[in-house]
C-alpha cells in the first residue's frame, strides 16, 4: 500500500440476522468527520457497533491506518481497539460521579499502556475546559441534564485516548437549545482535536453542518460514499432523497445591511444576501442550497423578487430518479479560486431544459429561492 | 433469663455456622447463575428458572424426602459421597449444608438476578470501549451496581437458612452438635411440653429475624433514595 492509503479506515462487514441482513463495505479517510446517514432501521448504528467491536458475532474485516482490527483469523476485542464510543443516551456509570466517569477510561489507558500522564493526547484539564465541565466534576450523574450528560460522555470517550471516535446519534435525545450548543462544541472538537470521527445521524442538517465525508446507508447497504458535496449531488438517483439533493458551501459574513435586516455573505467569490444568520461580521458559516430551490434563467432578470442571482456556467447534466426532472451542475462564474467546491446544483424539468435549449458551458443565471444556514 | 444451656448455645452456634457457610457457597453459585438467567436467551433458561424457584413452592417435607432418598447409600448423591470418601450424608452436617443450599437458592438468586436484569447493558459496552477488560468491567462496573441485590440475596439466604426446619428434620434428625439447629431444638422443647425453654429460644430467633429484615429494608430504602451509599 502507498503512503496515501495509510490514513484510511477500511471495513467490510456482512451478517444476516433473522429479519435484517447487511453488507457494509467502504473506505473512509481517517480524518475529519465522516457522517453515516440513513433512515432509522437502516443499520447505521449496527455498523458503528461492528467497528467498535461490540458485535463479535459479525464476520468481517476492519483496519484503521493499516492496523488490522478484525479479519478472518483475528478479532481484537472492544476493550483493546482503542476506539471511543459515544452512546445515544451517554451510558454514564451511575455509581460514579462526573469526575470518576471522566477518568475511568483515562486510568484504563494509563494502566494498559503503562503510560504516564505526560504522554497523553487529551488531558483531563484540557477537556474539562473545552467541554465546560468544571462546575460539574463533583456531581452525581443522575443530577445531569441531557446536554450535560452528552458533554460528559464525549469527554469521557476522548479521555480514553482513542485513535477514532464513534458517535451514535449523540444529539437525538436533546432539545433544540441543547442540540445547538452541543453542535457548536462538536465543531470546536473537529477544529481543535484532530481526531477522526464517525458520526451516525438521521438528521441531514446535522450532517451538512458537521461532515466532511458522507456515507449513505439504505436497507443494510452503503449506497453512496465520498466527500459531502459529491454525495449530496448523487442523492438525485434515489426517489426517497430527492428533497435532500443540494450543496453545502463555506461562506463568510462580510457586512450587515441593517435597513433590510440582511447579512451579506461572501461565498466563493460571489455575494449572497441572507436573513437571520445570527452571525457576526467575519464569522465563517456553512450554508446549504438545495437543488430544488435553484431555478435557471437565460437573462439576468432584474424584475424578480428573488434576491440571490448568481452567474454560472453549466458544467454537467445528470439523470434523476424522476423521469420529469434533470439535474444541472453549475460552476459559479465569479469564482476566482476555481475550487471544486464552488458549484451549485439545480433540479429543473426536462421540458425547461428543452425550451431554454441549455448546453454545456452556457452562461446562465441561477436564481436561489432559499438558502439555509447550517451553522 | 438468657442464661442458655450448653445444648442451646451449641444449637445456636450450629445454626449460625450452617447459615454462614450456606450463604457463602450460595453467593459463589448464585452470582454466575443469576447472570446467566438474566442475560441468556437460551431456550433452557425458563426451565432452569423454574427449577431454581421450586423450593419456594414445595413443602419442605417433599424436598427433605427426596434428599433422604438421594443421600441413602444406594442414592445418587449417597454413592457419589461414598466414592469421594465422605461417608453417608444423611444425618450429617455436610448433608444439611447441601440440602440448605438447594432450599435457600431462590432467595439468593432472585434478588441478584433482578439486579442484573435491570442493570443497563449499555454501561458494560461503554466500559469495554473505555478499555476495561471483561474482568475489570465485572468488578468496577457490574459489582458496584448490583451491590444491593447481592447484599439482599445474602441476607435473605442467611435468614432463610436460619429459619429452616422441615428439611432438617427430614434429613438431619436431632443430633446435638451435628444437626440439632435452633429450630429443631425448639421443636424438641415443645414436644417435651417445656414451654418456658421454647419461649426463650423462640424469642431469640424472633428478635434476630426482625433485626435482620429491618437492616435489609433500611439499606434498600437508603440506596433507592440517594442512589448511592
Amino acid at each position: 500500500m502507498t503512503e496515501a492509503n495509510k490514513n484510511f479506515i477500511n471495513f467490510n462487514f456482512e451478517h444476516a440476522y433473522t429479519n435484517f441482513d447487511f453488507c457494509f463495505s467502504a473506505e473512509v479517510p481517517a480524518q475529519g468527520i465522516t457522517a453515516i446517514w440513513g433512515q432509522s432501521g437502516c443499520g447505521k448504528s449496527t455498523l458503528l457497533r461492528c467497528i467498535a467491536g461490540l458485535e463479535p458475532q459479525v464476520k468481517g474485516e476492519l483496519s484503521i491506518n493499516q492496523h488490522c482490527m478484525q479479519d478472518k483469523q483475528n478479532f481484537v476485542p472492544a476493550h483493546q481497539r482503542n476506539i471511543g464510543y459515544v452512546f445515544q443516551q451517554g451510558a454514564l456509570f451511575a455509581h460514579l460521579n462526573v469526575e470518576e466517569n471522566l477518568t475511568y477510561g483515562l486510568n484504563n489507558y494509563l494502566a494498559n499502556n503503562k503510560a504516564n500522564s505526560q504522554q497523553l493526547t487529551f488531558t483531563l484539564e484540557s477537556l474539562v475546559e473545552l467541554m465546560g465541565l468544571r462546575y460539574l466534576l463533583r456531581r452525581s450523574v443522575d443530577k445531569l441534564s441531557g446536554g450535560e450528560r452528552q458533554r460528559v460522555a464525549i469527554a469521557r470517550a476522548l479521555l480514553s485516548q482513542p485513535k477514532l471516535l464513534l458517535m451514535d446519534e449523540p444529539l437525538a435525545a436533546l432539545d433544540q437549545q441543547n442540540k445547538q450548543a452541543l453542535l457548536k462544541l462538536l465543531e470546536q472538537i473537529k477544529q481543535q482535536l484532530k481526531i477522526p470521527i464517525l458520526y451516525v445521524s438521521h438528521d441531514i442538517n446535522e450532517v451538512c453542518r458537521l461532515a466532511d465525508h458522507l456515507l449513505v446507508i439504505q436497507d443494510g447497504k452503503i449506497v453512496e460514499s465520498g466527500d459531502l458535496n459529491s454525495v449530496l449531488a448523487s442523492l438525485s438517483q434515489y426517489q426517497w432523497m430527492q428533497e435532500q439533493v443540494g450543496v453545502v458551501l463555506q461562506g463568510q459574513v462580510v457586512a450587515n445591511i441593517a435597513d433590510w435586516q440582511l447579512d451579506k455573505i461572501n461565498c466563493h467569490g460571489t455575494e449572497l444576501l441572507l436573513a437571520n444568520t445570527r452571525a457576526e461580521i467575519g464569522d465563517n458559516i456553512r450554508i446549504r442550497i438545495l437543488a430544488k430551490d435553484v431555478s435557471i434563467s437565460r437573462e439576468q432578470q432584474a424584475q424578480s423578487s428573488i434576491v440571490n442571482r448568481i452567474a454560472c456556467r453549466i458544467k454537467a447534466f445528470a439523470e434523476t430518479a424522476s423521469s420529469t426532472n434533470m439535474q444541472l451542475q453549475l460552476v459559479i462564474e465569479d469564482n476566482q479560486a476555481e475550487s471544486d467546491d464552488a458549484y451549485l446544483l439545480s433540479t429543473i424539468t426536462r421540458y425547461s431544459l428543452e425550451q431554454l435549449n441549455l448546453q454545456i458551458n452556457d452562461l446562465v443565471y441561477a436564481q436561489i429561492k432559499a438558502v439555509s444556514i447550517v451553522s | 433469663m438468657f442464661a442458655l444451656t450448653h445444648e442451646e448455645l451449641q444449637a445456636l452456634w450450629l445454626t449460625v455456622k450452617l447459615a454462614s457457610l450456606v450463604t457463602f457457597i450460595l453467593l459463589l453459585i448464585s452470582t454466575p447463575l443469576a447472570w446467566w438467567l438474566a442475560k441468556s436467551r437460551s431456550r433452557f433458561a425458563p426451565s432452569i428458572s423454574a427449577l431454581v424457584a421450586l423450593p419456594l413452592v414445595l413443602p419442605p417435607s417433599v424436598l427433605g424426602f427426596y434428599f433422604l432418598i438421594a443421600f441413602a447409600p444406594q442414592g445418587p448423591i449417597g454413592q457419589l459421597s461414598q466414592w469421594l470418601g465422605l461417608g453417608s450424608l444423611a444425618f450429617s452436617f455436610t448433608g444439611l449444608v447441601i440440602a440448605s443450599i438447594v432450599y435457600s437458592l431462590p432467595f439468593v438468586v432472585q434478588p441478584i438476578q433482578n439486579a442484573f436484569s435491570t442493570f443497563p447493558h449499555e454501561q458494560l459496552e461503554a466500559a469495554a470501549t473505555l478499555g476495561a477488560s471483561p474482568f475489570k468491567v465485572f468488578y468496577s462496573v457490574v459489582l458496584p451496581n448490583v451491590k444491593v441485590g447481592l447484599i439482599t440475596g445474602a441476607v435473605l439466604g442467611f435468614a432463610h437458612t436460619v429459619g429452616e426446619f422441615g428439611v432438617i428434620l427430614m434429613i438431619g434428625g436431632n443430633i446435638p452438635g451435628e444437626t440439632q439447629v435452633a429450630s429443631v431444638k425448639i421443636y424438641e422443647y415443645v414436644e417435651a411440653m417445656d414451654y418456658s425453654q421454647a419461649h426463650r429460644l423462640s424469642a431469640i430467633l424472633l428478635v434476630f429475624s426482625f433485626v435482620v429484615l429491618l437492616a435489609v429494608y433500611r439499606f434498600q430504602k437508603k440506596v433507592s433514595v440517594t442512589g448511592r451509599d
